[in-house]
């Protein structure tokens, strides 16, 4: 019974300040739910997404969060960034920007937005220091992009969130023609003779005419497919979300061949002499060799980490250079055995994550990580050595 | 830990009953928050039980109030007490708070995660789903468009917010129980108005996938609840007359609903 009154005292007590009590625990659920939600919903300051770069005469061209940079490929001083300061409009990069050099009087650089929906061209001057002027933009999609662009024949072609591919002349980026297939097409479109290949989240490979955008054919696979297809031994090969790498035709698009790999296969294979390097997203990369169907080494070299970016191949030094997207690592593996390189490569105390494809331009090799703030960074090609970062940490 | 339990299984059934019905995001949430709902019944159903126990105690509530009106603490005693005898809980409504909220933010991270907005999303979820069950990674990208709405982004139009806050309102409204005295009866009005604009706020702010979940969720409370109260009107008129239960033990007052 006594038991029972302090019970009930307590109660009366916390009855007393019950009002306030629930009006607090509201708020604190509020705050608390709140930083929940926001976290898986990927919510922060900035939208990251993953970088792309090219490289051209000792320049290197960036599509890094919000803006597109010129670089000394030697120093990673910066020449330039578009737009000029802070950019109002959060449209962070993913589509690697393009160069047409034969375009305008220095050359039109081609970078597309992701959430501003927007393909832009900027004409390059005499030195890659000039700032470049806008020639023009193209608003006519209705989605995201993505993947890079495609030059052909005065076309640039680039497929879209919005599920269509869209063909832009390059001289005033007026729409020359476009497809709608049923998904978004972040995969980069390949262009072989007169025939445009483009891969689709719709799990279906289309073969288009170039000059009319007219399908020719459509082939479909298991899964989707994000990653680019390559061709290489008279065949266009490519791998989708069913962990499925196929072998198609390229005049009539049917099925030669598929192989299951361990999972998903996202990034676009490097190759080498009709050899494929594939790595999947669980770490398992294979040597394939596209002409014999066979592989070259005995087993998938494994590395602890998800790969999503293209890794690059050094012949002269018979090494395959694999990006670590979650670790931010850079494996080399022995292009003849398979063996990880323990010799190749340095660690850096925070290294972010590589989610973008890897470049290289005969002596060094660059990185875009994210979440870091060193955005650009430059490696020497045959010992991993970090030459340079950009922007410095002091900058 | 939380996504070991709670995440990756909610985001594979979803996946499952994307694959099952007609591979359609909505009706994989729907059915998800179905289930929820039903495994949370049995507490709701106790929760209401309790709370009708208390609108029946009003009368004599009322009559503690003027008998102690200047001594509150023993009227806090004497109504503890009387809600021991009765078999009552009143803190009943903030335990089913309290469990809702893990089921909703996992129900959440699964629709985001399985949705994947953007390529750095979809890059994480592969390691979420469970390869033990053939064929789900041949799913994705799962179709997010319903109507206006793409079910990984918030309601563009405010249609759905506006909803849940109407379904969110009405549902306190009747699970409000009566207040026993001003102080209460405040405190309840800003509850009814805090809940609704609460989640409302969630819905407006986070992916239309969990304003779907709410207003499904607040959708299925309503119709439990007027279920409830037509099956225990129609036991209670079967059943004694109340005023002999006051004097009836908890464990006797349990057995005769």
């Amino acid at each position: 019974m006594r038991k029972w009154r302090g019970i009930s005292d307590r109660l009366g007590q916390w009855r007393k300040g019950h009002r306030r009590f629930r009006w607090w625990s509201l708020l604190i659920l509020a705050l608390l739910v709140a930083p929940m939600l926001s976290a898986c919903a990927g919510g922060g300051a900035r939208h990251e997404s993953w970088p792309g770069l090219m490289v051209s005469d000792g320049t290197l061209y960036v599509a890094n969060l919000e803006h597109v940079q010129a670089l000394n490929a030697e120093t990673g001083k910066v020449y330039w960034s578009f737009p000029e300061g802070e950019s109002k409009k959060v449209q962070p990069f993913y589509s690697t920007p393009v160069l047409a050099e034969s375009y305008g009087e220095h050359g039109f650089l081609l970078v597309a937005g992701y959430s501003d929906h927007t393909v832009y061209a900027l004409a390059l001057g005499a030195s890659p220091a000039e700032r470049p002027d806008e020639v023009w933009r193209f608003e006519g999609a209705g989605g995201q992009y993505v993947g890079t662009g495609t030059l052909a024949d005065g076309l640039f072609i680039i497929g879209n969130g919005d599920g269509s591919v869209y063909a832009l002349n390059v001289e005033d980026g007026s729409e020359a023609w476009h497809f709608i297939t049923r998904d978004r097409v972040w995969a980069t479109p390949v262009v072989v003779g007169d025939t445009v290949y483009v891969a689709s989240l719709d799990h279906h490979l289309y073969a288009l005419d170039l000059a009319s955008g007219d399908e020719l054919w459509q082939t479909e696979m298991r899964g989707a497919i994000a990653g680019t297809p390559v061709v290489t031994a008279g065949s266009l090969w490519v791998g989708d979300f069913a962990s499925t790498l196929y072998q198609v035709d390229l005049e009539s698009g049917s099925i030669l061949w598929t192989w299951e790999a361990a999972d998903w296969l996202w990034a676009t294979p490097a190759v080498a002499d009709d050899v494929l390097y594939l790595a999947d997203v669980s770490g398992h990369v294979y040597a394939f060799d596209a002409a014999t169907r066979a592989f070259i080494w005995d087993a998938p070299s494994i590395v602890d980490d998800v790969i999503r970016g293209r890794p690059i191949v050094n012949q002269e030094d018979h090494l395959l250079i694999v990006p670590g997207y979650e670790k931010g690592k850079l494996y080399a593996i022995d292009t003849q055995t398979g063996k990880l390189r323990q010799d190749w490569g340095v660690t850096l105390e925070n290294p972010g994550r590589l989610p973008g494809d890897l470049v290289a331009d005969g002596t060094r090799l660059y990185t875009l990580p994210i979440l870091v703030q060193e955005r650009v960074q430059a490696f020497d090609l045959d010992s991993g050595e970090l030459l340079w970062s950009s922007p410095q940490p002091t900058e | 830990m939380f996504d070991a339990i709670l995440v990756r299984p909610i985001l594979n059934l979803m996946l499952v009953l994307y694959k099952f019905l007609g591979h359609e995001t909505i009706v994989a949430v729907a059915v998800v928050t179905l289930l929820i709902r039903m495994a949370l019944t049995p507490m709701q159903l106790k929760q209401q039980k309790s709370m009708r126990r208390q609108q029946e105690l009003r009368p004599k509530l009322d009559e503690l109030q003027k008998k102690y009106k200047d001594d509150r603490e023993r009227l806090a005693q004497e109504q503890m007490k009387m809600y021991r005898e009765a078999g009552v809980n009143p803190t009943s409504g903030c335990l089913s708070l309290f469990i809702q909220l893990p089921l909703m933010i996992g129900l959440y991270q699964a629709i985001i995660r399985v949705l994947a907005a953007t390529p750095l999303q979809l890059l994480a979820l592969p390691d979420d789903i469970y390869r033990w069950i053939p064929s789900l990674s041949t799913l994705i990208p799962l179709k997010s468009q319903f109507l206006w709405l793409d079910l990984g982004l918030p309601d563009p139009f405010y249609v759905l917010p506006v909803l849940v806050v109407v379904t969110s309102w009405y549902y306190q409204k009747l699970l409000t129980p009566p207040a026993m005295d001003p102080q209460a009866e405040a405190m309840n009005k800003q509850m009814m108005l805090m809940m609704p604009l609460m989640t409302g706020f969630f819905s407006a702010t986070y992916a239309s996938g969990l304003a779907i979940y709410f207003l499904i969720s607040n959708l299925v409370g309503i119709l439990q609840y007027f279920l409830f109260r037509k099956h225990y009107v129609a036991a209670r008129s079967a059943a004694p007359a109340p005023a002999k239960r006051g004097s009836a033990s908890p464990s006797g007052a349990r057995k005769k609903t």
